[in-house]
């Protein structure tokens, strides 16, 4: 199984390369990626030096190009597919099906790979942007079971690639409007779940508390693991209970589940985190590449190292790692 | 929360803000030229080293970093202990894990924060000036100060 490595900058994506990747993947410096945040992702120098860096060293870099345009933004995401091309990206990571039919018009050299965003649930999906797109792999949303996963996969008639690691978005990838309700962008167009100029977090004598457009979402005891100020992990009152009333903050991580996955003939593992820094990307990535090479050398008796576990769990967001959808027997 | 006695805390005071202020134009001369740093013109950067008691402002203007005294009307304040400035200095620990584990403390303008932190990531140290001797530097400082420190904030090697 091929690893890719998430980038948000040039040390990054060469900490990636270095310790193991065999894609990275990369977005530009404005909404037409998922992770639209300042000073993060690349310009066109660094994107060459980045794309030249991977090369020589046998990797290949991917084009996050995964927000949904709206009318008045179309120009940018065809000049990404534009400049994407002439960078000489190996691929576009799509979820809109405008850019996807742009990019391949436009640019057939690029393959197009489905992006979570996308959020493709069945095989039935996946065939129909093979059939109008000619995608090369689709990246599966983190919602399916192991069960359904299998389904997918064995029928799928691309190339499947799956998150390993990383933190946790809960609701269905590509659809979810929650954050918009508070902030008055959707991650969808905007390309984050928690715009940083909504977010405010202040040290009280209750605690730390984060509120997003205002709203209190949590607020964290001392000494309590914190996480991302997005609403679908904050705590609320429901019923005069306060905890977790969508999804706690957690990481997912399914080291463990490495020897299924690669039964099932899963292509690659997606690692999350284009917003961390080059040291998390060296961390995880020098225990992903370990995993991986220990599944393929013996499936059967592979089992992760503690090492490995205690070294994913330090850099996770919130208290606790998890399989996440995965591990759904009721789904 | 642990306090660390003596050895970085000694250098941080020992360092005057006129030459930590030319130390960091030195260090992000390429970037100031380039106008990577101007999100922080007229915004005060407090940093607050927890242990050592030292806290000192930066902020940018005429296109220069400037470090004064540390006032109340900051716009971002960053507080953490000595060990984990250094682990951030040396691209061995990532600021996101160490907010989660509530030992950076991050208050005011989330997104001058943020800018902040994807700027200092975005940087080749290897190609910054006295990036050799920083990173000596640093690994010494970090081997000193690992001993006053509880064994579960260790970075593991």
């Amino acid at each position: 199984m091929e690893l890719v490595c998430p980038a948000g900058n040039l040390p990054s994506l060469k900490a990636a390369v270095d310790n193991g990747a065999n894609a990275v993947y990369l977005g530009f410096r404005d909404d037409t990626n998922a992770r639209h945040f300042a000073g993060l992702n690349f310009d066109a120098k660094r994107a060459t030096e980045g794309i030249r860096y991977a090369h020589a060293k046998g990797a290949r870099v991917f084009l996050a190009l995964n927000t949904f345009p709206q009318p008045a933004g179309w120009l940018r995401w065809q000049a990404a597919v534009e400049q994407a091309a002439s960078l000489g990206v190996d691929a576009l990571i799509c979820a809109d099906i405008g850019v996807m039919a742009y990019a391949r018009a436009q640019a057939p050299e690029l393959d197009i790979h489905l992006s979570v965003q996308g959020s493709a649930t069945s095989a039935e999906a996946i065939t129909f942007y093979y059939e109008h797109f000619g995608i090369k792999r689709a990246v599966l949303p983190r919602v399916l079971s192991l069960k359904q996963l299998d389904r997918v996969a064995g029928k799928s008639p691309v190339p499947i690639e799956v998150f390993g690691f990383g933190s946790l978005c809960v609701m269905v990838e590509g659809r979810c409007l929650l954050s918009s309700y508070v902030t008055g962008k959707s991650p969808n167009t905007f390309g984050a779940c928690s715009p940083a100029a909504s977010v405010c977090w202040n040290q009280t004598t209750d605690g730390l508390e984060s509120r997003l457009g205002g709203v209190l979402i949590d607020r964290y005891a001392s000494g309590e693991r914190a996480g991302y100020p997005t609403l679908c992990k904050g705590r609320f009152e429901v019923d005069g209970n306060i905890g977790y009333a969508l999804e706690e903050p957690v990481s997912l991580n399914t080291l463990e589940l490495l020897p299924q996955l690669q039964r099932m003939g899963i292509a690659a593992i997606k690692i999350e985190g284009r917003q961390r820094s080059p040291a998390y990307v060296s961390q995880v990535t020098r225990v992903w590449r370990a995993a991986l090479d220990s599944c393929a050398r013996d499936p059967d008796r592979f089992a992760p190292q503690a090492a490995w576990l205690s070294a994913l769990q330090s850099v996770s967001e919130g208290a606790q790692t998890t399989f996440g959808a995965y591990h759904r027997p009721w789904q | 929360m642990f306090q660390i006695e003596p050895p970085g805390s000694r250098l941080l005071q020992g360092l005057s803000q006129h030459a930590l202020a030319s130390l960091l134009n030195r260090i992000f001369d390429t970037a100031l030229s380039a106008g990577e740093l101007d999100f922080l013109h007229d915004r005060r950067l407090c940093v607050v080293v927890a242990d050592s008691g030292p806290s000192f402002c930066v902020s940018l203007r005429r296109n220069r970093l400037i470090v004064t005294p540390s006032t109340a009307d900051w716009d971002l304040r960053i507080t953490d202990h000595s060990y984990d400035f250094l682990l951030l200095a040396a691209r061995r620990e990532d600021a996101d894990t160490l907010f989660f584990q509530r030992r950076l403390v991050s208050e005011g303008d989330t997104e001058l924060g943020l800018h902040l932190k994807n700027f200092l990531d975005a940087q080749d140290v290897t190609t910054l000036p006295y990036a050799r001797p920083m990173a000596g530097a640093l690994t010494g400082l970090i081997r000193l100060l690992v001993r006053f420190v509880p064994s579960h904030h260790r970075l593991r090697t």
